[in-house]
């Protein structure tokens, strides 16, 4: 059972993304789609354990019925999580380049 | 540019929640599940967008899903109108049937009230209407009613009795006392009244001055001698009195009447004073005799030679038997709280039976 956050994670700040941010991801989805990644998901209504304020993003491969990666971002600050390798992968002050680390594209795009 | 690794700093916050994050998705895999299963292998993946939770600002409605359409997926503000758009019109339809239902339950409660309460107004009125009319619908109430109508007609017919025999005897009383001074004075008494004798009784004007004339020493008959109405204590020993037979059946029946002798008609001691101070005999016998009822006709088989009865006499019995102070009417009426308490039972037992 995890129980064990710290209550500085759940600080009660206002989630969403930036309308840069959004456009972003659309961008960033259409280009990450030839690779085999077909779908982005709002996971933070999800029932967690405790009340989650942070933006958490799944990223999902074509035919998997779970998210591959995770994108999470608090505080101006955005990690990204193999959920397959079961770790961090990097933490990035914006989210083209935690995006980035999953799937760069081209500098023409962003 | 800044790239962590768990490794090479302390953990961010953002790297603790994202590890615990991981964990709970370890422990529940359907944390990181698909919202629909995507199609199957092989096939193009529909493209999907950002959820609406991913906008900027807070966003209290559910995230929204965009399709594949080119326009949605670059306006996705519009599918998030077109949902809320969509759950407001349900809403707002939800809330018409709820408002028509009480609509409804309200207009039947109020047309039951008003049924109940124009039940209740007619009841009363028809109580009301009973009750003016002495008839009740209650059968006990009816013989309550009667009973006590039936109990105040008994005692108006027996008061009426005690009047009519108070009268007499009061007559009987006062014809005895003026019996006695008129016997002692009879010699020198022998005045005929003549003016005494009204017109409207034929047999007394007729014979009471033939009789009264030959008659020096007249004898009174007890049941005949009626005085005339005279103030207590002002009336004289010598007052004149009339005599005759009683022409009132209820006095004498006719059988005693014809048998009664021919008496007199004795006249007053003295001829100067008058009867009656305040009426003269004329106008007695034009006034007084004319606002009562004339007297019964004597009996057909009594002897025409018998005197009938004097306008004096008459007058007094007349007086005492039609001229009685008009007593208030004692007719049965509810009074106001029984008149009420019985709307009342009338209105609870019309709402009972209809309930029931």
């Amino acid at each position: 059972m995890v129980s064990d956050l710290p209550a500085a994670l759940a600080s009660p700040k206002v989630p969403g993304l930036t309308s840069e941010e959004r456009r972003h991801l659309l961008r960033w989805l259409e280009a990450a789609r030839d690779s085999g990644i077909d779908a982005t998901e709002d996971l933070r209504m999800r029932p967690w354990p405790v009340p989650i304020s942070a933006s958490i993003i799944g990223v999902f491969r074509a035919g998997d019925a779970m998210a591959s990666w995770l994108v999470i971002g608090q505080n101006g600050l955005w990690t990204v999580v193999s959920v397959s390798k079961g770790g961090v992968l990097a933490t990035l002050p914006s989210l083209p380049e935690a995006l980035a680390v999953i799937r760069p594209i081209p500098a023409a795009l962003s | 540019m800044v790239q962590q690794t768990p490794g090479e700093m302390p953990e961010l916050p953002v790297e603790q929640l994202a590890r615990f994050l991981l964990r709970c998705a370890q422990e529940d895999p359907a944390l990181l599940a698909r919202s629909n299963i995507g199609p199957p292998l092989g096939q193009r993946a529909t493209p999907r967008t950002v959820p609406v939770a991913f906008r900027e600002g807070p966003s209290r409605l559910p995230a929204a899903r965009l399709g594949g359409d080119r326009q949605a997926r670059e306006n996705p503000e519009m599918e998030e109108l077109v949902s809320i758009a969509v759950a407001c019109a349900r809403r707002a339809e939800d809330a018409l049937q709820h408002a028509r239902d009480v609509s409804n339950s309200a207009r039947r409660r109020m047309s039951m009230v008003a049924v109940v309460t124009g039940c209740g107004v007619l009841a009363a009125a028809a109580a009301i209407v009973l009750d003016r009319h002495h008839v009740s619908i209650d059968p006990a109430f009816t013989e309550v009613a009667a009973a006590v109508r039936g109990v105040t007609d008994l005692q108006r017919k027996t008061v009426d009795q005690l009047d009519a025999v108070r009268s007499d005897v009061a007559a009987l009383r006062d014809g005895d006392v003026a019996d006695v001074p008129a016997g002692a004075s009879s010699a020198t008494s022998n005045v005929t009244r003549s003016a005494d004798v009204p017109a409207a009784a034929p047999p007394a004007s007729s014979v009471t001055p033939a009789v009264a004339s030959t008659s020096p020493t007249p004898t009174v008959t007890q049941a005949a001698v009626v005085p005339a109405p005279q103030p207590p204590g002002d009336t004289p020993a010598d007052t004149p009195v009339a005599r005759g037979p009683d022409p009132l059946p209820p006095l004498l029946p006719p059988a005693l009447a014809a048998a009664q002798p021919a008496a007199p008609v004795v006249a007053a001691t003295d001829p100067g004073q008058a009867d009656e101070p305040n009426v003269s005999p004329d106008d007695a016998a034009t006034t007084d005799l004319a606002l009562i009822d004339p007297p019964p006709a004597p009996p057909e088989d009594a002897h025409p030679a018998l005197p009938g009865p004097p306008a004096r006499a008459v007058r007094h019995v007349y007086r005492a038997r039609y001229y009685r102070p008009v007593r208030p009417a004692t007719y049965y009426r509810p009074s106001p709280p029984m008149l009420l308490a019985q709307v009342v039972a009338n209105v609870r037992r019309n709402i009972y039976s209809i309930f029931h």
